[in-house]
C-alpha cells in the first residue's frame, strides 16, 4: 500500500471539515468550541500517521525482498466487495420500491447464484431465509416490513 | 435478595439463554469479537425493555469470548483477537484427540472468570458510584478524557490512527443539533439527521456490513487441512470435571481479567495473555505450556471471560466505557433512557441488582450446556461465504431500518460499511470509532459545562482536587497499558 494511498481516509475527513466548518462558521461561540478543537487535533493527528508510515516504509524498503513482505504487499481483491456492496445499493433501491421481501429474496439470490452457488440451492435458501426473517422481525418484533 | 430471586421472570432468564447461545455462534465466526455481534443484535436488543435489553446483550457479549475460543480449539483459529492466546495450549489438545476435554476446559474456564467478575460488579461498582456522586461537570470531563485515553491502546502499534479513528467518531458525533444549545451542526436541512447520524445504523454499517465486505473474498471459514472430529459428550463430561483440578489457575486468572477489565483501555485481549502468561510462570512444568496442557486453556478463556464483568463496572458506575464493545452496550443504555454513572445507582438500583442475578445466570449457561452447544456451534465455520455474506447484508439491513422504519437509515448503514471497509484496510481500529462516537457528544456537553460553570477559565480542569487526582489516574494508566501491551509482545 503506498504513501499516497493512505491519504484517502485523512483526504475523506478533510473534505468533511471543510464542509462542515463552512456550515458551523456563523454559529456562536459555544456551539463551535469543540467541533474546531477536533479541526486543530486531527490535522495534527494526520501529520503523525503519516510520519509513522514513513517511517515504517523506510524501515520495511531494505527488506522488499523477503517473501514475507511479498505477503503483506499482495493485491488486494476489490472485485468481490465491490459487487456486494453494488447490489446492496441496489437491495436499497429495491426495498423501497417493491419492499422487503422482493428485495431481499432477489438479494440473496444474485449474491449467492454470482458466487457460484447452485441456482436451485440459491432458490431455496433465499426463500427460507427471507421468510425466516420475515417472521422474526415483522411477526415477533412488530416492524413494519 | 430474596425479592430479587422472587422477581425473576422466565422470559428474561430465556433471553439471557438467547443471548448467551447468539454470543457463542457469532463468536465462533472469525472476525466478530465482541463490538461486532453487540452490533448485529442490536435491532433486536432495543425491541425489549430495558433489563431484558441489557440481559440480552451483556450474555451476548460474554458468549462471544466463549465462542471465540471454539474455534481456536477446534481450527486453531481465534474467533477474534481475545481468542488469540487458547491457540496455544488448546489446538495441541485437539490434535492429541483432546478437543472435547479442551472445549469443556474452556467453558469452565469461562463460566468461573464470567461468575467472579460479576460479582466483583455487583460489589464494587455501587461503591464507585457513591464515590462518583461528588463529581461534577469537570470532573466527569476529565474521566471522559480518561476514557477516551482508551484510543491510544485499541492498537499498540499505531497509536496515532487509534486516536485518529477517535476523532473521526468524535466529529461523526458533532453532526446535528447541539445537545447543550440546540444549534443544528451540518445538518444541511435533511430532517433524518437532526438528531445526529442514527447510532445502531451508524454501527451495523461499521462492524458488520465492512465485517462482510471484508470476508467475501475468502472461501469458507474453515482453513484447509484442518478437519477436526466431532466432540464428543463423554469427553466433554470429562473435561468439565477435569478443568476444576486446576482451581487455582481459574482463580487467579479471573481476578486478573477482572482487574483489567475494570482499566480503561486494557481489553480482553490482553487480559488472556497475562492470564496465560502468569499460568505459566507459576505453573509447576512451564515447559510443557504450548504442548497442549489444560491450564493454557483454562487461563486465557478465564481472564477474556472475567474481562465483561471488569469492564462493566466503570460502564455503570462512572459512565465511562473501558472499551469499543463497552461503549455499544453504553450507547444502547443511553437509547433506552438509562444514563450510566453514579445517579444511576441512586435511582435503578434494584434493576441493576436484578441485572447482575440474570448475568449471573448467564455464566452458569456457559458452564453447563457452553460446551456442549460448541459441539454443534463450531460447524458454524464451515458456512460458505456466499450464502453467509448476503444473509447477513440482508440482516443487518432490516436490523437498520427497524431502528426508525427508514429507508434512509439503510442508507446510513451501507455507507458507515463502505467507510468501515476503508478504515479496515487502511488499519484504523473501528473500535476507536465507536468510543469517539459514543464519549464525544458526552465530553462536549460536559465540557462546556464546565467553561461555563468557571466563565470559561479553562484552568477549572486542572485545580480541583478530584480532576488533579484523574490526571493523574490517567497518566498512571496510559503508562502501565504500554508497559503491559509491551510486556505481552503484542
Amino acid at each position: 500500500m503506498s504513501l499516497i494511498r493512505e491519504t484517502l481516509v485523512p483526504g475523506i475527513l478533510v473534505v468533511f471539515g471543510v464542509i462542515y466548518y463552512l456550515s458551523v462558521h456563523d454559529l456562536p461561540k459555544h456551539s463551535t468550541v469543540f467541533p474546531y478543537f477536533l479541526m486543530i487535533v486531527m490535522p495534527l493527528l494526520i501529520v503523525m500517521i503519516f510520519v509513522q508510515e514513513y517511517r515504517e516504509r523506510s524501515a520495511q524498503g531494505s527488506d522488499a525482498d523477503d517473501p514475507n513482505n511479498a505477503v503483506k504487499t499482495a493485491p488486494v481483491e476489490f472485485k468481490a466487495p465491490a459487487v456486494v456492496f453494488a447490489g446492496a445499493i441496489g437491495y436499497l433501491l429495491l426495498f423501497s420500491l417493491a419492499g422487503f421481501l422482493v428485495a431481499s429474496f432477489s438479494y440473496v439470490f444474485f449474491i449467492m447464484v454470482y458466487f457460484g452457488t447452485n441456482p436451485v440451492r440459491s432458490a431455496i435458501t433465499s426463500a427460507v431465509f427471507t421468510a425466516a426473517l420475515y417472521v422474526v422481525f415483522a411477526k415477533m418484533f412488530l416492524v413494519d416490513l | 435478595m430474596l425479592d430479587i430471586l422472587t422477581s425473576l421472570s422466565i422470559y428474561t432468564l430465556l433471553w439471557a439463554a438467547i443471548g448467551m447461545a447468539l454470543g457463542i455462534f457469532l463468536g465462533a465466526l472469525p472476525g466478530f469479537g465482541g463490538s461486532s455481534a453487540l452490533a448485529i443484535v442490536l435491532p433486536i436488543a432495543i425491541t425489549m425493555s430495558p433489563l431484558n435489553s441489557m440481559v440480552f446483550m451483556i450474555n451476548v457479549y460474554g458468549g462471544t469470548h466463549y465462542g471465540g475460543g471454539i474455534t481456536s480449539v477446534m481450527l486453531g483459529v481465534p474467533g477474534d483477537a481475545a481468542g488469540a492466546a487458547t491457540v496455544f495450549d488448546g489446538f495441541p489438545m485437539t490434535r492429541k484427540g483432546k478437543g472435547s476435554e479442551a472445549l469443556a476446559m474452556g467453558a469452565m474456564g469461562s463460566f468461573v472468570g464470567g461468575f467472579l467478575s460479576v460479582l466483583a460488579f455487583l460489589f464494587f461498582a455501587p461503591a464507585l458510584a457513591q464515590f462518583g456522586l461528588r463529581f461534577g461537570p469537570p470532573e466527569f470531563f476529565v474521566l471522559v478524557v480518561f476514557g477516551l485515553t482508551v484510543l491510544a491502546s485499541v492498537d499498540a502499534e499505531r497509536i496515532w490512527k487509534g486516536l485518529f479513528a477517535g476523532g473521526i467518531g468524535m466529529a461523526i458525533g458533532a453532526i446535528g443539533v447541539d445537545r447543550y444549545w440546540g444549534e443544528p451542526r451540518a445538518v444541511f436541512d435533511v430532517a433524518h439527521i437532526e438528531e445526529g447520524i442514527p447510532f445502531v445504523p451508524a454501527l451495523l454499517g461499521l462492524f458488520c456490513m465492512s465485517q462482510m465486505l471484508e470476508l467475501i473474498n475468502e472461501k469458507k471459514l474453515e482453513q484447509e487441512g484442518t478437519s477436526p472430529a466431532n466432540p464428543t459428550f463423554r469427553g466433554i463430561f470429562k473435561g468439565m470435571a477435569l478443568a476444576f483440578r486446576h482451581w487455582r489457575v481459574m482463580l487467579q486468572s479471573s481476578l486478573i481479567g477482572t482487574f483489567i477489565g475494570a482499566l480503561p483501555g486494557a481489553g480482553a485481549t490482553i487480559a488472556a495473555f497475562i492470564a496465560y502468561m502468569f499460568a505459566k510462570n507459576t505453573s509447576k512444568h512451564p515447559e510443557k505450556f504450548g504442548t497442549g496442557v489444560p491450564e493454557g486453556v483454562i487461563a486465557p478463556e478465564a481472564g477474556n471471560s472475567s474481562n465483561v464483568g471488569g469492564a462493566l463496572i466503570p460502564t455503570f458506575a462512572l459512565g465511562i466505557p473501558g472499551s469499543g464493545a463497552a461503549a455499544v452496550l453504553m450507547g444502547v443504555m443511553m437509547f433506552m433512557g438509562l444514563r450510566p454513572g453514579p445517579q444511576l445507582f441512586m435511582e435503578q438500583i434494584d434493576l441493576i441488582r436484578t441485572l447482575g442475578v440474570y448475568l449471573l445466570f448467564g455464566c452458569l449457561m456457559i458452564g453447563v450446556c457452553g460446551a456442549i452447544a460448541a459441539k454443534y456451534f463450531y460447524r458454524v465455520t464451515q458456512v460458505p461465504m456466499p450464502i453467509l455474506v448476503p444473509c447477513t447484508v440482508v440482516a443487518v439491513s432490516v436490523g437498520a431500518y427497524a431502528y426508525r422504519t427508514e429507508v434512509f437509515d439503510i442508507g446510513v448503514m451501507l455507507v458507515m460499511g463502505a467507510f468501515g471497509y476503508l478504515l479496515t484496510r487502511f488499519r484504523y481500529p473501528l473500535s476507536g470509532v465507536v468510543l469517539g462516537l459514543v464519549l464525544g457528544p458526552m465530553a462536549e456537553v460536559y465540557f462546556v459545562e464546565s467553561v461555563e460553570m468557571a466563565a470559561w477559565d479553562f484552568s477549572i480542569f486542572f485545580t480541583r482536587p478530584i480532576c488533579i487526582v484523574l490526571w493523574i489516574c490517567m497518566f498512571a494508566v496510559v503508562f502501565g497499558s504500554g508497559f503491559i501491551t509491551r510486556m505481552t509482545g503484542r
